[in-house]
C-alpha cells in the first residue's frame, strides 16, 4: 500500500494555506515604492515622519474616532485600504536627486495609474505630481509627490478617494480651509483602448 | 419387600425427589444476605452545599475574580491607549495629505499666473 506518497500529498495540501497566508501577508506589507529609498531619505533627513496605516489599523482607529470632529475623517477612511505618508525635511538642498524622484514615480507610470498633475522646475527641486489609479472607471488610489529644495512629501492612498473627499475635511486636523481647489482636479480621461475593447469586434 | 422389580428409571426418579425436596435455610443465611444487600445499596453521601465549601476554596475564587476584573480593566486601558494612538496617526496622515495637496495646488496656481514650465492634465481653474 502506498502510504508515503499519500501522506506527503496530505501534508503538502495542509501546509498550503499557511504558506498562502504568509505570501498574502508579505504582499500586503509591501509598500508601493521601494522601502530602501525611504530608509535612504530618512538617513539624510534632519527630520522625517512616516505613517503607515493598512486596512487593519484604519479599522482599529475608526473605533476610537467617536468625536464629532472626527466624523468626516472617519467617513473617508472607512472605504480606504491603506494610507502611507512620508515627509522628509533636510538641512540643505540637494539631499535628494532627480533620480530618486524618478525612481519613486516609476511605480506609477504604468498600469492603472494616470498622471493628473505634473509640475517640473528647472533644477528638479520644486516638482509636484499627482497620480490617480482608475479601475473600471472608479478612482481606487491617489499618489501625491511634492518636492521642494529642503522638503519632500510623499502621500499614497490606496482605495476609493477623491480630491473632494479631502475638501470635506479642510479646516479640520490642521488642514488649510481653502482646499476648495481640490474639487477642480478632474479624473483622468477614459482609456480609449478599453472603450474599443468593450465595443467588441465589428 | 422384593426390589427385584425396581427399574433404573425409578431409582433416578427417587434420586431427583431426594435432591429437590425442600430444605430449610442454614442458620444465619437471611442475616448474611441482608447484610450484603445493605452494603451494595448503601446511600451516597450528599454533596456539601456550596456555601459550606472550605475557606481556601473561597479564597481561590476571590483571587481569581480580582485577577479577572483588574486584568480586564488593564486590557481596556491599554486598548484605549493604542486606539488613541492609532487615531492620532490617522489624523496626522489626513493632515499631511491635505497640506501636501494644498501645497501642490498653490504651486500650480502660482505657475499658472506666471510663465512656467508646468505641465498638467485635467486640472481646471476654479
Amino acid at each position: 500500500m502506498k502510504i508515503k506518497p499519500i501522506l506527503s500529498l496530505t501534508l503538502l495540501f495542509a501546509a498550503l494555506p499557511f504558506f498562502g497566508a504568509r505570501f498574502a501577508a508579505a504582499q500586503a506589507d509591501q509598500l508601493p515604492f521601494p522601502d530602501v529609498l525611504s530608509k535612504q531619505l530618512a538617513a539624510r533627513a534632519s527630520n522625517y515622519t512616516e505613517v503607515t496605516l493598512d486596512r487593519k489599523m484604519l479599522d482599529f482607529a475608526s473605533h476610537f474616532m467617536d468625536n464629532e470632529n472626527d466624523a468626516e475623517g472617519k467617513r473617508i477612511i472607512a472605504k480606504l485600504r491603506g494610507i502611507y505618508v512620508r515627509t522628509y525635511e533636510f538641512d540643505k538642498p540637494g539631499e535628494y536627486t532627480a533620480a530618486d524622484l524618478e525612481q519613486i514615480r516609476a511605480h506609477f507610470e504604468s498600469g492603472d495609474w494616470s498622471p493628473i498633475v505634473k509640475s517640473r522646475s528647472k533644477n528638479d527641486t520644486d516638482d509636484s505630481d499627482i497620480y490617480m489609479k482608475t479601475v473600471n472607471g472608479e478612482i481606487q488610489g491617489m499618489f501625491i509627490l511634492n518636492a521642494e529644495p529642503k522638503e519632500l512629501d510623499i502621500v499614497y492612498i490606496d482605495g476609493p478617494i477623491r480630491p473632494e473627499d479631502l475638501e470635506g475635511i479642510s479646516g479640520n486636523f490642521g488642514i488649510p480651509s481653502n482646499l476648495g481647489g481640490a474639487k477642480t482636479i478632474a479624473p483622468p480621461p477614459p482609456n480609449p483602448m478599453l472603450q474599443n475593447r468593450k465595443a467588441g469586434p465589428q | 419387600m422384593d426390589n427385584r422389580n425396581d427399574t433404573p428409571i425409578d431409582d433416578f426418579e427417587q434420586h431427583l425427589r431426594d435432591q429437590l425436596a425442600p430444605r430449610s435455610a442454614p442458620a444465619g443465611f437471611a442475616d448474611r444476605v441482608m447484610a450484603r444487600a445493605k452494603v451494595r445499596v448503601a446511600p451516597q453521601p450528599r454533596p456539601r452545599p456550596f456555601f459550606l465549601l472550605p475557606l481556601w476554596s473561597w479564597t481561590a475564587v476571590a483571587a481569581l475574580l480580582v485577577v479577572a476584573v483588574f486584568g480586564g480593566i488593564e486590557h481596556d486601558r491599554r486598548q484605549r491607549i493604542e486606539g488613541e494612538r492609532a487615531r492620532a496617526q490617522v489624523l496626522l496622515a489626513l493632515r499631511i495629505t491635505g497640506t501636501t495637496l494644498h501645497d501642490v495646488q498653490q504651486k500650480i496656481s502660482t505657475e499658472e499666473n506666471t510663465p512656467a514650465h508646468s505641465e498638467s492634465t485635467g486640472f481646471e481653474k476654479r
